[in-house]
């Protein structure tokens, strides 16, 4: 196709996915663009950026929704390598429930996968490095197809094992190269049009997302618009998955060929906020680093200063924790009987020998490996941090994902893994002897109001979500007073929203004893009929905190069920033996809070044990880990099942049973966060005299700021009900009650504020302080107000 | 990447063994090309290599016989240097129609030209309207039901369970206000009220044995205490949507994609109609496999 006219189609494409009238050629005219949908029923705390059906199914105390953000087709190179031969279409199948063609050892379609219970949502997120010349370089019609060397090493990428690494390199990780060039040398051949030919990749991407996303009123499913960037400086994994809100999306999305020379991640950073933030068209995203295990370090960089911290603060919220590619979270070796800045034994779970992906680095023994490559450790660095620079650049919430190279999205159950990496994992040899350590991967939940776009991405931003290694354990966390909210209280939810901050939030100093409260409610995984979920083991909150002098801490507190249950597996069935809980609730309260100490709590929940995918596999192939005659039965079925009988005394973290986990989102106890707040809104019986009265207290005095800078407030749901500035003199502090805040304003048109109960935000900034305070409020006849303190 | 030298002789035997049993035989010179393949599942992806061959891809291609020198080198084919004599020997194997990553990508770029639009012209209204009664089917929604339960947890209760739910659903048929009732049951994670929700995802909040019973209760009835892996539900199914398609409105996007994706798809199965009129394909079933 000529330039002009492919140029043409990609435009009446992106018109097509704009839902607007195209002057495309269509004969006899286009219905006119719909106007967007009139919000009915409850006013969620989030704008609404598209054309859709209100959602039937509204949960005003949000519903956790499971999906997978982290999804590669055959449309990545490294897909295409494996035998992957499905695209974004075929993958979003799979999420629905419709069974997918996997590669076979000789990278042909004949194996099969199918999920029992679909996913509520899912990103395609294949690597955009050089999309666009993908096809040019497989356009035999283009004027540069036969003179390009560089399109070569895309079709040299699938040589002999031995080089397929090497070439994989080159072929995603420019930046490799000390300096990368902006774009390929030949999209300066005339002629050549790079751009018309990337997009068209990218069309096809939005095409198949479009195609597939549930705008009735039913909201079956959410799919996302996404891609990967993939910096690989110097063997250090520093990729980040990026998510778009809405189908408004950049033209071409920036990869790290156009990003790199404004640095890992700023360039991208400056990409996101260019085209998409600044583009004026309700485009918005989120980035979300992976594989902080393979980063030598380098995902969680200390920033230059306190603008570039609170910058990736904003960019990043969360980070994915746990995929096929093992586990972040935090990591113990078993056989040096000593963790990573961390004591915590159930931290050798799923963790890769290497540190990064540089071929020429061994793995390095504990107590050389980089601490932040596990996020336990950024996010203890990040309250360091906060208190040399004034802001936490590390202040994000929790994803799993599964990275599958399958097309395959949340294809995470342990029991008849397919493997993840097509024809590397195609057999149960491969899956052996090549991906032993890696495992099938986790799922992103997320807590929202309905499954749709604009509520699933609110809860993203707000980091309401959490990880989980693969299984659906469902799994609240609040804090706050919590006034009234026990295991028992029927309205525990609706307490712990209005006197709490659900996971992902901040904290300020707002506690009725020596310790704010937390509060975990987890339900085991209700499973299917053939695969029934499993047992909860128990509950543990971890805690990080820094001291005066700068030095970080944690501990684990168990909070609920029993880690000494005694729970194991049936060796010769993997039937799980002996009993656990199928719900777990507890509220709890820090023995060594210190109101002067930042701080971040999170809750993990433990699984009773299973059989790790491994065990499913060896065992079919007539392997018994738990065999003592392990390693006669592995010489028989072939060198490539040796792994098959490692076990905790030789293996740092494999071992035949595992326990599948989740992870809520931290939330961060901050002194110079809002600790107190109370007030109303008081609406007038006419227009424009309403009044707001607010009093909000301070522990500490905000950092991040320089001491006569302006004060900002607003009120917030999902629309700005009152912002004003006011000096720095406003914000007074005195020694006994902390620092202080009152607004009292009549003569006001509050008219934005929805008068139902529902959520409200105060948030405080000056210079690059900033402190939110989000709540369920009451509504009566005349006021809206968050909840006053108990009598 | 721990994969033993073994595979990738292994590898290079299957290649050679593959290159002797795809060549064309010499005895259809002259009349319609024979292609041969294993099964009937591989007919497409040999007939779009082998029209790429026809076209002659495999020799403009750069990266092509980039690929074919490397495989000449491995198989000391001809001296390590000299490139036109290592391509030509790979030839002569047949290598450029065996080699599987050079098959794929060949296979790939047949597949794209296929299937390209030769216009950009988008679908009418009625055209789209005419897709989606086509494909109403497609995007049916299956019967959904709202309800508000009281749950009574396994956990907090235990040997009391059975006994605190009959008191509960004793109350309910004796009149107790539901809110009232309410306060005597337990919190749920997951809320006390569920919103309009298929079968399937009834199964995900309740487990598989719920949600069946669910959908076989009366509207606006109390139910009998029924058992999740958490413990008992009084269940009252407040409202239902019957099964059904929703308007062409809120399906105008989808649509529209599966309307374009649907051209692509008969354009490709043009082309795909056209290359078997152009080749004789016959499929042997000799062969280790």
């Amino acid at each position: 196709m000529a330039p002009f006219a492919r140029r043409l189609a990609q435009v009446c494409l992106s018109s097509a996915l704009a839902l607007l009238a195209s002057a495309c050629g269509s004969d006899d005219g286009d219905a006119p663009p719909p106007t967007p949908t009139p919000v009915a029923g409850y006013p969620a705390p989030w704008q609404r950026t598209e054309t859709r059906e209100p959602c039937d199914n509204v949960a005003p105390l949000r519903q956790p929704f499971f999906g997978d953000l982290h999804v590669h087709t055959r449309v990545s190179a490294d897909a295409t390598i494996y035998g992957t031969k499905v695209g974004p279409r075929e993958a979003y199948a799979f999420a629905l429930g419709a069974p997918l063609a996997l590669s076979d050892d000789m990278e042909q379609p004949t194996r099969e996968a199918r999920m029992e219970r679909p996913l509520d949502f899912a990103a395609i997120t294949d690597h955009s490095e050089w999309f666009g010349e993908v096809e040019v370089c497989t356009d035999p019609t283009s004027a540069i197809y036969d003179s390009q060397r560089l399109c070569g090493v895309l079709r040299l990428a699938e040589d002999l094992p031995a080089q397929q690494f090497a070439a994989t390199i080159q072929w995603l990780y420019p930046a490799g190269i000390p300096d990368p060039p902006p774009s390929l040398p030949f999209c300066n051949t005339p002629g050549v049009d790079c751009d018309a030919a990337a997009v068209s990749v990218w069309q096809e991407m939005q095409a198949a997302a479009e195609e597939v996303y549930d705008r009735s009123a039913a909201c079956g499913f959410t799919s996302f618009i996404g891609y990967e960037h993939t910096a690989s400086t110097l063997g250090q994994h520093l990729h980040r998955n990026v998510i778009f809100r809405n189908h408004h999306v950049p033209h071409t999305p920036a990869s790290q060929l156009e990003t790199a020379r404004g640095g890992v991640p700023q360039g991208l950073w400056t990409a996101i906020e260019t085209d998409c933030l600044g583009a004026g068209d309700g485009c918005d995203a989120v980035l979300i680093p992976h594989n902080s295990n393979l980063s030598g370090g380098g995902q969680f960089f200390t920033p230059a200063d306190a603008a570039e911290a609170r910058r990736r603060q904003d960019r990043e919220p969360l980070a994915e924790i746990h995929q096929q590619k093992g586990n972040s979270e935090c990591r113990f070796d078993r056989l040096a009987g000593r963790g990573v800045l961390s004591e915590d034994e159930l931290c050798a779970f799923e963790q890769l020998p290497r540190a990064d992906e540089a071929p020429f680095h061994e793995p390095p023994a504990i107590d050389e490996y980089p601490a932040r490559n596990m996020v336990r450790n950024a996010l203890k660095d990040g309250l360091a941090l906060e208190q040399t620079l004034g802001v936490n650049p590390f202040q994000f919430g929790f994803i799993g994902s599964t990275d599958t190279h399958n097309a395959a999205p949340g294809n995470t159950e342990e029991r008849d893994w397919e493997g993840g990496e097509g024809s590397q994992d195609s057999s149960s040899a491969r899956r052996i002897v090549n991906h032993m350590d890696n495992n099938p991967g986790g799922l992103a939940v997320v807590w929202a109001e309905e499954n749709s776009r604009d509520a699933l991405f609110a809860a993203l931003r707000r980091r309401e979500t959490y990880a989980t290694s693969g299984t659906r354990p469902v799994l609240r966390f609040f804090a706050g007073t919590l006034d009234g909210v026990t295991c028992g209280a029927p309205d525990f939810l609706e307490r712990a929203y209005a006197t709490g901050t659900p996971m992902g939030g901040e904290l300020g100093d707002e506690r009725r004893g020596p310790s704010p409260r937390f509060a975990v409610m987890a339900l085991k995984d209700p499973g299917t009929t053939d695969n029934p979920g499993t047992d909860l083991q128990r509950v543990q909150i971890i805690k990080g905190w820094v001291d005066a002098e700068g030095a970080t801490h944690e501990r684990v507190f168990e909070v609920a069920g029993d880690p000494d249950n005694g729970a194991d597996v049936d060796p010769a069935t993997c039937a799980p033996r002996g009993t656990g809980a199928a719900e777990l609730c507890a509220v709890w309260e820090d023995p060594d809070f210190d109101s002067s100490q930042g701080a971040f709590y999170y809750a993990r929940v433990l699984e009773n044990p299973i059989c790790r995918w491994s065990t499913w596999t060896c065992k079919a192939a007539g392997v018994d880990p738990f065999a003592p005659d392990c390693r006669a039965q592995a010489e028989t079925a072939g060198s490539e099942f040796a792994a098959c009988c490692l076990t905790r005394d030789d293996d740092p973290s494999i071992q035949p049973v595992v326990q599948e986990r989740a992870w809520s989102s931290p939330v961060w106890y901050r002194p110079d966060a809002i600790g107190t707040l109370t007030g109303a809104v008081h609406f007038g019986s006419r227009p424009g005299t309403d009044r707001l009265d607010l009093s909000i207290g301070l522990t500490a005095a905000p950092l991040g700021r320089p001491a006569d800078e302006p004060v900002t407030i607003e009120l917030s749901d999902d629309d700005l009900i009152y912002r004003e500035t006011l000096p720095s003199s406003e914000l007074m502090a005195s020694a006994s009650s902390g620092v202080a805040l009152h607004i009292r304003r009549e003569g006001l048109d509050l008219s934005k504020a929805d008068r139902v109960d529902h959520f409200v935000s105060v948030q405080i900034t000056s210079g690059l302080y900033r402190a939110t305070h989000t709540r369920l409020w009451h509504a009566t006849a005349a006021t809206l107000a968050p909840e006053a303190a108990p009598q | 990447m721990n994969r033993p030298p073994a595979l990738h002789f292994a590898l290079l035997g299957a290649l050679l063994f593959g290159a002797l049993r795809l060549w064309p035989s010499a005895d259809e010179a002259g009349a319609r090309e024979a292609v041969v393949v294993r099964s009937a599942a591989e007919i497409d992806d040999a007939l779009l290599l082998r029209e790429a061959l026809a076209r002659g891809f495999d020799e403009r291609d750069h990266i092509a016989r980039a690929r074919l020198v490397e495989l000449g080198r491995t198989l000391r084919l001809a001296p390590a240097d000299d490139e036109v004599a290592l391509e030509r020997q790979a030839r002569a194997l047949g290598l450029h129609q065996t080699d599987p990553l050079l098959r794929r990508h060949l296979i790939e770029m047949m597949r794209l030209s296929a299937a390209s639009p030769a216009d950009a012209a988008m679908p009418t209204d009625g055209e789209l309207r005419a897709y989606f009664a086509a494909h109403a089917a497609d995007y049916a929604q299956p019967e959904r039901r709202a309800l508000t339960h009281l749950y009574l947890s396994g956990a907090r209760r235990g040997a009391a369970l059975d006994r605190d739910a009959a008191a509960l659903l004793a109350m309910l048929h004796a009149g107790r206000d539901a809110a009232d009732a309410a306060a005597l049951a337990d919190p749920f994670a997951r809320g006390s009220q569920i919103a309009l929700a298929t079968r399937a995802q009834l199964a995900g909040v309740f487990g598989p044995g719920v949600a069946a019973a669910v959908f076989a209760l009366p509207v606006g009835q109390w139910s009998e205490p029924l058992p999740s892996p958490y413990g008992l539900h009084l269940i009252r199914v407040d409202t239902q949507a019957a099964a059904g398609t929703p308007a062409f409105e809120a399906l105008r996007g989808r649509l529209l994609h599966g309307w374009l994706r649907e051209r692509a798809d008969d354009r490709l199965r043009t082309s795909l109609a056209g290359l078997r009129r152009l080749y004789d394909v016959r499929i042997a079933l000799a062969g280790p496999q």
